[in-house]
């Protein structure tokens, strides 16, 4: 009979090295131009866990899993990360998972609108980028490669509805708790470089992204999302066009094979499966950009208080915001525990991180790195000491470079975004 | 080469089975509370999503209708007839109000 402890090791090998765990479970060798085959016994295998044929086999893409298993798993290629939806796929990770200081791609959260592509070739892709601009253009992955300067960086990208479970009363969407962010490398040309190339026109004030997934209702004339941020912020130096992750190909699920990332803004402006950016001289009104979606009040309100729809505003930069990744909430430790994890805060840097260990009434200052990037979140730590054994909590709360810091009540709104307050983890000293 | 593919191919096997076989442990309804109502609403919502995101929400009465509304005039969901509405409401303010009696699993 099947274990469950044998799951994860399918889905571990596949993130790691996809050619390998093709090799592997299939026997499936990749051609020169990088498509790859189903030798005999590699296709029984295939076709016997499908209970048919694949005429096509030989176009399927190295390391691709068939969709029909990944209906089964959604999560395969993932590691230890909390289903909180299967369709679409939403999915976070917990806190304790997201201790590397860069995380890696089987722990980076997964929120899709919609229904992923079935067709992810890199080689078959293309951009195109049109709109308000002088030289329309349709590129693939490769001529992106060839004509712009390729850029790695560590951005954050972290879901504008994080933290939304604690709501009270309760906000619609997915109830993600802290995992809904990450911080990966990402290998890609900057979106300043493909829109200058490009030509802005004098009008534009904001970029309009189309991904290639499809509507939950099927509908080929509906987008899932279509969401666009000010030219400025395109134009600046740390948004990119990605097409690696962890030096690795993208995940299906984080949008493979390009995606946009625009770090420290709602993970949506970050377009995944990335088919097309057109550039607009109105704020772009695609899906998921108008009515209340990804937009806050524009003033403090009520819990429970009935906003109209202009009073609302569209979300930009996200708040100051950390996260405690050791020890895990409710570990049993001893007298001095290493405490860490990462704290950032959108378009700014995070200056102070303290952490307590008596429900706020004294703070200790922790090591906090700088960013190795403009972008990226930061790490940080320190040796926390007890005086006895019993139950403690361990807060932590940043303070960024406009002096704002995490709050420790939630600034509730109806949409139930930005909740930034502070990370509260239970130990328990021995 | 011939052992080896046996062995990892029986993981993956065994991957398919332990799948199915949580899911025939399953209700048929998913996450949802089993009451009166919960196949109207089942089938209502899984034509186009997982029923977990269903299962995941507190709302008022109130606000199940306004987001039915949405559904219908924004999400390409067809319109229903006033019965199975009224059953489909009657369900989800019962056990998917604000005071969340099932989230985040059914008690």
């Amino acid at each position: 009979m099947p274990r469950d402890g044998e799951r994860p090791r399918a889905e571990e090998f596949f993130a790691r090295d996809p050619a390998k765990a093709d090799k592997a479970f299939f026997g499936r060798e990749s051609h020169a131009d990088r498509r790859g085959f189903l030798r005999g016994a590699g296709l029984a295998t295939m076709s016997a866990m499908l209970g048919m044929t694949i005429p096509y086999h030989r176009n399927m893409p190295q390391g691709l899993i068939p969709a029909a298993f990944a209906a089964d798993d959604v999560l395969v290629g993932k590691d230890g990360l909390t289903l909180l939806n299967d369709r679409p796929v939403n999915a976070e990770t917990p806190a304790h998972l997201l201790d590397d200081a860069i995380t890696p791609t089987a722990r980076h959260f997964i929120r899709n609108n919609g229904i992923p592509p079935e067709s992810v070739d890199p080689a078959a892709w293309t951009l195109t980028v049109d709109g308000l601009v002088d030289n329309p253009m349709t590129m693939s992955i490769d001529e992106l490669k060839a004509q712009f300067e390729p850029v790695t960086m560590a951005l954050v990208i972290e879901c504008g509805g994080n933290g939304r479970f604690a709501f009270n009363p309760p906000a619609k969407g997915n109830q993600w708790t802290y995992g809904a962010v990450g911080c990966a490398n990402w290998t890609g040309v900057r979106l300043k470089d493909v829109l200058n190339k490009a030509g802005v026109k004098s009008d534009v004030i904001y970029t309009a992204h189309v991904g290639a997934d499809g509507h939950l209702s099927g509908d080929p004339g509906k987008l899932p999302i279509s969401r666009g941020i000010p030219i400025g912020k395109a134009l600046t130096d740390n948004v990119l066009i990605a097409y690696e992750m962890n030096e690795g190909p993208l995940h299906l699920m984080n949008g493979a094979p390009l995606r946009l990332v625009v770090p420290g803004w709602p993970g949506s402006c970050s377009q995944k499966w990335l088919a097309r950016i057109y550039l607009r001289e109105v704020v772009h009104d695609g899906p998921k950009m108008t009515g209340t979606a990804y937009r806050v009040p524009n003033r403090p309100v009520e819990p429970g208080e009935k906003v109209e729809e202009e009073d609302f505003v569209i979300i930009e930069r996200m708040p100051v915001k950390s996260l405690i990744t050791n020890p895990q909430n409710g570990a049993a430790v001893g007298e001095t525990v290493e405490v860490r994890g990462h704290a950032w805060s959108g378009d700014r840097t995070v200056e102070i991180l303290d952490i307590s260990k008596d429900f706020g009434a004294t703070w200790q200052r922790a090591e906090l790195d700088a960013p190795i990037n403009e972008g990226a979140w930061q790490n940080w730590r320190a040796e926390m000491s007890f005086p006895q054994a019993g139950y403690y909590e361990i807060w932590a709360r940043a303070t960024d470079s406009e002096g704002d810091s995490q709050p420790f009540a939630i600034n509730w709104n109806p949409k139930g975004y930005l909740n930034n307050t502070m990370h509260r983890i239970a130990v328990r000293v021995g | 080469m011939g052992a080896r593919f046996r062995l990892v191919g029986g993981v993956l096997l065994a991957l398919a089975l332990s799948a199915s076989g949580a899911a025939a442990e399953d209700s048929e309804f998913g996450l949802l509370y089993v009451a009166p109502g919960v196949e109207a609403t089942y089938y209502t919502c899984t034509a186009c999503h997982s029923e977990m995101i269903v299962a995941q929400q507190g709302l008022t009465r109130a606000g199940w209708d306004e987001l039915l509304d949405w559904m219908v005039e924004e999400q390409g969901m067809p319109e229903l007839d006033d019965a199975e509405r009224a059953a489909i409401l009657d369900y989800l303010a019962a056990h998917y109000n604000v005071d969340r009696p099932n989230f985040p699993r059914p008690k």
